[in-house]
């Protein structure tokens, strides 16, 4: 290209830009948020390749972005492109994506330990049946049906690393969905194999390895079922611990993708990209380790009575310390599974430059909780295996917003949390709450350094507006060191009032009741942050002051 | 508005569409359009698609997808490709064509620059439950081989493994440049070799450690300089004085026994440990017993790990010709030699001939990504009419680099380039794991 054709790109850029920007801070946010419960027709299944979404967010999504002039400048300028499907309050509305749980409300010990679990799991006092099994995979693993005509997923722990994916498993999906993610219920169960039956039509997944075709389904007989329990229990134990993963309610129509849209879904407006959720969804990912964030890990389930479809996330065995069948490894999180940049940095230096993760050593303290160690953890460089373009979009406002459902968890919650992956041994217990608990604190740290935390606005009487500073109220800053700088604007953009305070509270003046509207803007003054102003909208009618909504200019 | 319909507003949603739309059709295209479902849920309308930037944006970002559809074609190319590989697992099928149901007889393909293009045959627990494997592999320009090997892993016939391998090699074109370190590149000259091979190799119970091997070798070597025009017979070269052994046609039989200790961590890619292997040999000439010789050759490498996967290996070895018969001669078949495929890479094949020979490596090896290797190599040699030759001048050097794919067993594919003062050599090989 001619350097007066970039000139002019460049130019035109920046004029598209600014037409967004002028004066809007002087008017209130206007987001109409659309509802996604609206009665579809049921969508196809859809089907995910792993090498596809592989190749595709390695390689092309990675080109497709060093190439969208718009995009680059956005960065450039500090004005990337925020989330969509934010409200006036810059939170995210309750979808079937996301329902506000902990993160707006504490959920009770109970509540956390429970997850979304309805049952007490599996019915263990009767027979199981099999009605399909996979001898392909990672995991070898079944399809049970039990007494009570409930299907659930039951997969074995390695025999070397038992409680290690059944484990994480469960603390993970709690985690995940007091963080306000659907995931699907998930127990500890103790199987017996003298109650395992085979069902009538049970089938067998078998991997034909160099026959033809490559996976081919037979009916399921004895030899089958020796061979999966000889493999899930070599040693012959009478009660095998299993992670059950109760079937969803519903049809399932395969993966969502974590680009675009599903695109026979009308209620699916928001490109996955740019929702909130999935955006934040990075900061939580990275808290709980759960790097293997792939589309195979995600269900879209269409729900027959309401007629619409849910998102899922599913299968969290490799997150916190394990990486499935074994132990995680420091790389995890640290690089992607091919990542472009380090594999071409080393080449270039011939292998000289080593990163962090290369030279650090992989120590299991407790085979069940397996590899714990946050030395390398940073909240915001942390990598999925495979690349995500929500990730990659998130902007401080996402971070915070993720950073906000993280910190929200308190002690007693991450231990209720990890009491539910029945751990044998108490100290790899505490081991593993030990490394949340310091994940959770460095993730705080972190994106509270970079944003404004002032959250929660509330408006007292009618006329004290007050907020709640998170990094203080969490214990991430001093409040003795806290300062903030607080000032009242008129819609017409007049300075009423500038002043600082030790308080992030404003009294609302009697005087500002004539201007209809007044903007305040509010902001924490300390060393260890950099946020900017947050700007509050009222209005007053006739009795009393309203809070329309916020913006945040981080 | 029925399915079709949806599909088409999204299609036509896409910004490079959009844009298209907005320049070759008329203004009045309708994109807002609220969008309606089918069947069931035809009464119901839904919310548009929220876009993410504006159309003056998705405008700007045009030039950008045009510089991004060439390589978006190289992208779904190799995307497609390794899609069949992965997904349809196109080379396990195509295995699976060329293999029968039970498994055990099945053909693979091999190529080389060395070897040439060839298949490999196998039968799995064959001859006394041991696996047979046959390969043949047809060389570009001067090499043929056929393999046949038996190979009884632990336990099936003694403890330990033990293989028995049957070879028959041709070497229709062997380039012969006279004996010294200082021979000339002009003065070559053709050769053909046939050589019949077989080898006895046992390695004790356990992990890598010590190995043993008897072969026995019968030879038949055919002589005929000067054919081809461009690379004329050099009579002082090529000359029963300066080639003893030179005849139409030389039978010879070879006996040796070796020995091998690999200490290595890993077989595929060795980061620790170290490589050793001693062969002692006898060649007893059927034709003329003037020309009966030992042989004696020893390589040892070893492997230190710097940091993080990066190694250096550092390899020395050395190779003599002893004539065991009162002439004193040793046939130039037999002489040992250097160059392009063990040692000094950047040379063509036997550069170098004469009764000893002494050479050293240094590879420094890195990871670029998993099984994904780089490499850079430094090799010197020389060759010796007696170890009292032996001085630090006129060796012989090459240089070079490239990229290895591995498994924990062995290479699957090398990529290298290698340069001389000869000129510069590409080679690769694809390991019959593919």
């Amino acid at each position: 290209m001619s350097p007066l054709l970039n000139s002019s790109i460049l130019f035109l850029t920046l004029l598209s830009l600014t037409d967004c920007s002028g004066g809007r801070h002087l008017m209130p946010p206007a987001n109409s948020i659309h509802g996604d419960t609206l009665a579809i027709d049921q969508p196809l299944e859809r089907e995910s390749s792993l090498l596809k979404e592989a190749f595709n967010k390695t390689f092309d999504h990675g080109l497709r972005k060093a190439l969208d002039a718009p995009r680059l400048v956005r960065h450039a300028t500090g004005q990337p492109y925020e989330a969509l499907n934010v409200d006036n309050f810059d939170e995210v509305p309750n979808s079937t994506w996301f329902t506000n749980r902990n993160g707006t409300t504490a959920m009770s010990l109970a509540e956390i330990q429970r997850g979304p679990n309805l049952t007490y799991g599996p019915d263990t006092t009767s027979v199981w049946t099999v009605v399909s099994a996979k001898m392909a995979g990672v995991t070898p693993g079944f399809t049970i049906e039990d007494a009570r005509g409930q299907r659930y997923i039951v997969k074995f722990d390695p025999p070397d690393f038992s409680e290690l994916p059944s484990g994480a498993e469960v603390v993970s999906a709690r985690l995940m969905y007091a963080a306000g993610y659907n995931t699907p219920e998930n127990y500890i169960a103790y199987l017996d194999p003298k109650r395992l039956r085979i069902g009538s039509e049970a089938m067998v997944t078998v991997e034909t390895y160099d026959k033809r075709p490559a996976k081919e389904q037979r009916p399921m007989d004895r030899s089958d079922l020796a061979a999966i329990l000889a493999t899930g229990n070599p040693k012959g134990l009478p009660l095998i611990r299993v992670a059950a993963s109760k079937f969803l309610d519903g049809i399932p129509i395969g993966p969502w993708p974590y680009a675009g849209v599903r695109k026979d879904d009308p209620n699916d407006v928001y490109p996955h990209p740019h929702r909130r959720e999935l955006r934040g969804l990075y900061v939580v990912a990275a808290w709980l380790n759960h790097a293997d964030m792939k589309e195979e890990n995600t269900l879209d389930v269409y729900e027959t009575e309401g007629k619409y479809v849910r998102h899922y996330l599913i299968d969290f065995g490799a997150s916190l310390g394990s990486n499935s069948r074994s132990p995680s490894v420091p790389r995890r999180g640290q690089a992607n599974g091919y990542d472009f940049k380090q594999s071409m940095v080393r080449l270039v230096t011939l292998g000289l430059y080593s990163y962090p993760w290369e030279r650090a050593s992989q120590e299991v303290l407790f085979p069940s909780v397996g590899y714990l160690n946050n030395d390398l953890f940073n909240p915001q460089s942390w990598k999925p295996i495979y690349p995500a373009l929500a990730f990659e979009n998130i902007t401080k406002r996402d971070a915070f917003w993720g950073a906000k459902i993280v910190t929200s968890f308190s002690d007693a919650q991450i231990e209720a949390a990890v009491a539910a992956g029945a751990y044998s041994n108490p100290d790899a217990a505490e081991s593993l709450v030990a490394f949340l608990k310091e994940r959770r604190d460095m993730t705080g740290r972190h994106w509270f350094s970079k944003v404004n935390t002032l959250d929660q606005f509330r408006l007292e009487n009618g006329i004290e507006l007050s907020a709640k500073d998170l990094a203080v109220a969490r214990g991430y800053s001093d409040a003795s060191r806290t300062s903030y700088d607080l000032s009242v604007q008129a819609p017409g953009g007049e300075m009423l009032r500038r002043w600082s305070s030790a308080d992030p509270s404003v009294r609302l003046d009697g005087e500002w009741e004539a201007h209809g509207r007044v903007i305040v803007s509010m902001r924490p003054r300390r060393q260890d942050s950099s946020g900017q102003p947050v700007l509050i909208y009222l209005s007053r009618t006739k009795q009393a002051w309203h809070v329309d909504g916020i913006r945040r200019t981080d | 508005m029925n399915q079709a319909m949806l599909n088409l507003r999204n299609f036509l949603r896409k910004p490079m569409v959009l844009v298209l739309g907005c320049l070759m059709m008329a203004p009045g295209l309708s994109l807002a359009q609220s969008g309606v479902a089918s069947d069931s849920t035809s009464a119901t309308t839904y919310p548009e698609r929220v876009p993410y930037r504006s159309r003056t944006e998705s405008l700007l970002a045009v030039p950008g997808l045009v510089l991004y559809l060439p390589f978006k074609g190289v992208f779904f190319v190799a995307e497609q490709s390794a899609n069949a590989i992965w997904e349809k697992r196109v080379l396990d099928r195509f295995n699976s064509w060329f293999t029968t149901r039970d498994g055990r007889t099945g053909i693979r393909v091999l190529a080389s620059t060395t070897s040439g293009p060839g298949i490999r045959l196998f039968r799995n627990r064959a001859l006394l439950e041991g696996d047979a494997s046959f390969t043949t592999q047809y060389g570009v320009k001067f090499r043929q081989d056929q393999l046949l090997s038996l190979d009884w892993p632990d336990g099936r016939l003694v403890p330990g493994n033990l293989t028995f391998t049957g070879q028959f090699r041709t070497r229709t074109v062997e380039k012969y440049y006279g004996i010294g370190n200082a021979t000339p590149v002009s003065a070559i000259t053709d050769y053909l070799q046939e050589d019949g091979i077989v080898q006895f190799v046992y390695r004790p119970p356990g992990r890598g450690g010590l190995s043993g091997a008897l072969d026995i070798s019968y030879h038949t070597l055919y002589t005929e300089g000067g054919q081809d025009g461009t690379v004329p017979n050099t009579d002082t070269v090529f000359s029963q004085v300066q080639a003893p052994g030179l005849g139409n046609r030389a039978h010879f039989l070879r006996f040796g026994a070796s020995t091998q200790l690999n200490y290595v961590d890993v077989p595929g890619s060795p980061t620790r440990g170290s490589l050793t292997g001693v062969r002692v040999g006898y060649s007893h000439t059927l034709d003329n017993e003037a020309l009966n010789y030992l042989s004696l050759s020893a390589v040892t490498e070893h492997f230190t790990e710097l940091f993080a996967g990066r190694t250096i290996s550092l390899k020395a070895g050395t190779d003599w010709r002893v004539a065991s018969s009162g002439s004193n001669q040793i046939p130039f078949y037999g002489l040992a030699s250097i160059g392009g495929e063990q040692v000094l890479l950047g040379y063509e094949r036997s550069r170098f001939r004469d009764r000893g020979v002494v050479h050293a490596a240094v590879t420094y090896r890195f990871p670029i990504w998993f099984y994904w290797d780089g490499l850079i190599f430094y090799e010197r040699g020389r060759t010796l009419h007696q170890p009292s030759d032996f001085t630090f001048s006129g060796w012989k050097d090459s240089i070079g680099g490239g990229f290895r794919l591995w498994t924990r067993e062995g290479a699957l594919l090398n990529f290298l380039v290698a340069r001389s003062s000869q000129q510069i050599r590409i080679i690769f090989n694809f390991n019959s794991g593919f």
